[in-house]
């Protein structure tokens, strides 16, 4: 089970601002976020992903674990 | 009306001090943009006692900024807002040596501004000039305290701090299409909470106390109170050098002038017209005050040109002559316009005024 | 006789590479927008293609890279201010035919 945290207009795209998800076998970054695309079509919209409260920079090495806390951080630009 | 009973309540907290006022006392903090972040970070340097504040915002007051842009007075609707924060924030602390500079913040301006300033505020509401403040602030080596809204949530952080990681390192993609305040709407309260954080991050910084939001991006949601800090690392792909700096944000930008428009000018005897194209092509043109030196040749042939005069380049088709007015403008020209549409179109309106003056 | 593969090969190669605007010889010259407005310019380039081109008694082309580095400079050196074609060209090289 991990937890995905939504932030800003990725989280008016997925119309939540968390959700927890179950995987059976192990569950590569790349992959959560590819599933996450096709399910929530975030297309053009760019965001950073951090795994428990780190910024990842390389999305494609990273494998997650169990109870780990992903999240998906947007820019804001308001001001 | 000394000092000392001004800032008495800060000077008594025992990290602060005296020693802690006199380092506000010799602070320079630059705030680029006066609107909701803007003026929520102002007022509370200049009342701390920040030595010199600037305060970069080429915009005026609309109506619809008085719902969180809480220094403005409704009678001041339509003055500049660099101005008038000025005058704001002057008027509460007139100690405090303050700066309105009411111009857009572009690559030509923004080093050697910064190189005045130790701390460079962003309270913007783009993506792009944040991208240019980050860059910037690597050139001259200064912080770049970071605040943005979406909604009812917020981020701020400290970019550049010490060799810390920059903007680019939290966000190297910077193709976003994100949506400012006046796109995605904004509480008041919201853009004055963030505004607090990044007026707090400046003081952290130059009373060296607490824990700098550096490497670490705070994220705070208005509405359940969370908040939630993310950390960050430098990536060394994201660096800029000066050079580079200039060549991002300081292309040249050529003008182009239409034919009719300079067609009352062609016996002017103080004007130019270059013809960069070689001899051989047609239509020739021959006006009086011409001279044709082809573009291949033109940087060896410059010093037969006057560089105080108006010049008029063109070529065939307005291709040519753009680059011709690149190389005039690399060496100092500064009269110089490129005729769009080059000989071919005014061979036509050459043909065409002749007609007219017949009759 | 018909045109050799070898040849239809080197000059659709050529064409695909002046029609993309990124050719290796011409970076950072913005060459597209003289198709429409400076066709001749476009035409020379192609002639002196053409002209420079070689081939062997089966048809195989013999020196292609010479011969689009004969025809982009052509374009390079009317779009720069600082570039002078070396060797300069011969009239063959050149020639309208």
């Amino acid at each position: 089970m991990i937890e995905v945290k939504y932030f800003g207009a990725v989280a008016e795209k997925t119309k939540c601002e968390f959700e927890k998800l179950s995987f059976s076998e192990e569950l590569s970054l790349q992959k959560l976020l590819q599933d996450l695309n096709e399910k929530y079509e975030f297309e053009a919209l760019t965001f950073s992903v951090a795994v428990n409260q780190k910024i990842v920079s390389k999305t494609s090495d990273y494998t997650l674990q169990t109870s780990d806390i992903v999240a998906l951080l947007p820019p804001f630009a308001g001001g | 009306m000394s000092s000392s009973t001004r800032y008495n309540r800060q000077i008594i907290l025992s990290d602060i001090g005296e020693e802690g006022q006199q380092k506000l006392a010799k602070s320079k903090v630059l705030v680029i943009g006066a609107g909701g972040l803007g003026t929520a970070i102002l007022p509370y340097l200049a009342a701390a006692g920040v030595g010199e504040i600037g305060i970069v915002d080429h915009d005026v007051i609309e109506i619809s900024n008085l719902q969180r842009q809480v220094i403005y007075k409704t009678d001041a609707i339509g003055k500049s807002k660099a101005k008038e924060a000025k005058a704001t924030i002057t008027e509460l602390n007139p100690l405090v040596k303050v700066k309105a500079i009411s111009e857009k913040l572009s690559g030509r301006n923004a080093i050697s501004l910064f190189e005045k300033y130790d701390i460079i505020v962003d309270a913007t509401d783009n993506i792009a000039i944040k991208y240019l403040i980050n860059d910037a602030c690597f050139v001259t080596n200064k912080p770049m305290v970071y605040g943005s809204i979406f909604r009812f949530q917020g981020q701020v952080s400290v970019f550049n701090y010490q060799n810390g990681p920059t903007y680019r390192c939290l966000y190297p993609d910077e193709n976003s299409n994100a949506i400012n305040c006046e796109e995605a709407g904004v509480l008041g309260v919201s853009v004055g909470i963030i505004g607090m954080f990044q007026a707090n991050e400046v003081l952290k910084m130059i009373l060296e106390i607490g824990e700098v939001l550096s490497g670490k991006i705070l994220v705070y949601n208005v509405l359940n109170n969370e908040q939630q800090k993310y950390d960050f690392e430098k990536s060394d792909i994201q660096t800029i050098t000066r050079e580079a700096f200039e060549e991002k944000y300081n292309k040249c930008e050529v003008e182009e002038v239409s034919f009719e428009s300079v067609l009352n000018e062609m016996d002017n005897d103080e004007v130019l017209f270059l013809d960069v194209r070689n001899t051989d092509e047609s239509p020739k043109i021959s006006l009086r005050n011409q001279i044709q030196i082809p573009l291949m040749h033109l940087e060896s042939k410059l010093e037969n040109l006057d560089k105080k005069q108006t010049i008029y380049i063109f070529c065939q088709s307005g291709i040519r002559s753009k680059i011709a007015f690149e190389l005039l403008q690399k060496h100092q020209f500064k009269n110089i316009k490129s005729i769009a549409g080059g000989a071919l179109a005014m061979k036509q309106l050459l043909k065409e005024d002749k007609l007219k003056l017949k009759i | 006789m018909k045109l050799s593969n070898s040849f239809s090969g080197a000059l659709r190669t050529f064409t695909y590479f002046m029609a993309s605007g990124t050719h290796y010889n011409l970076k950072g010259i913005d060459y597209i927008s003289l198709y429409g407005e400076e066709p001749s310019a476009i035409e020379q380039v192609f002639a002196i293609y053409a002209n420079v081109i070689e081939m062997d008694e089966n048809g195989e082309v013999l020196n292609d890279q010479y011969a689009q580095l004969r025809a982009t400079d052509y374009l390079k050196q009317y779009c720069s201010s600082n570039f002078l074609v070396n060797p300069p060209y011969e009239d063959w090289e050149v020639e309208l035919h």
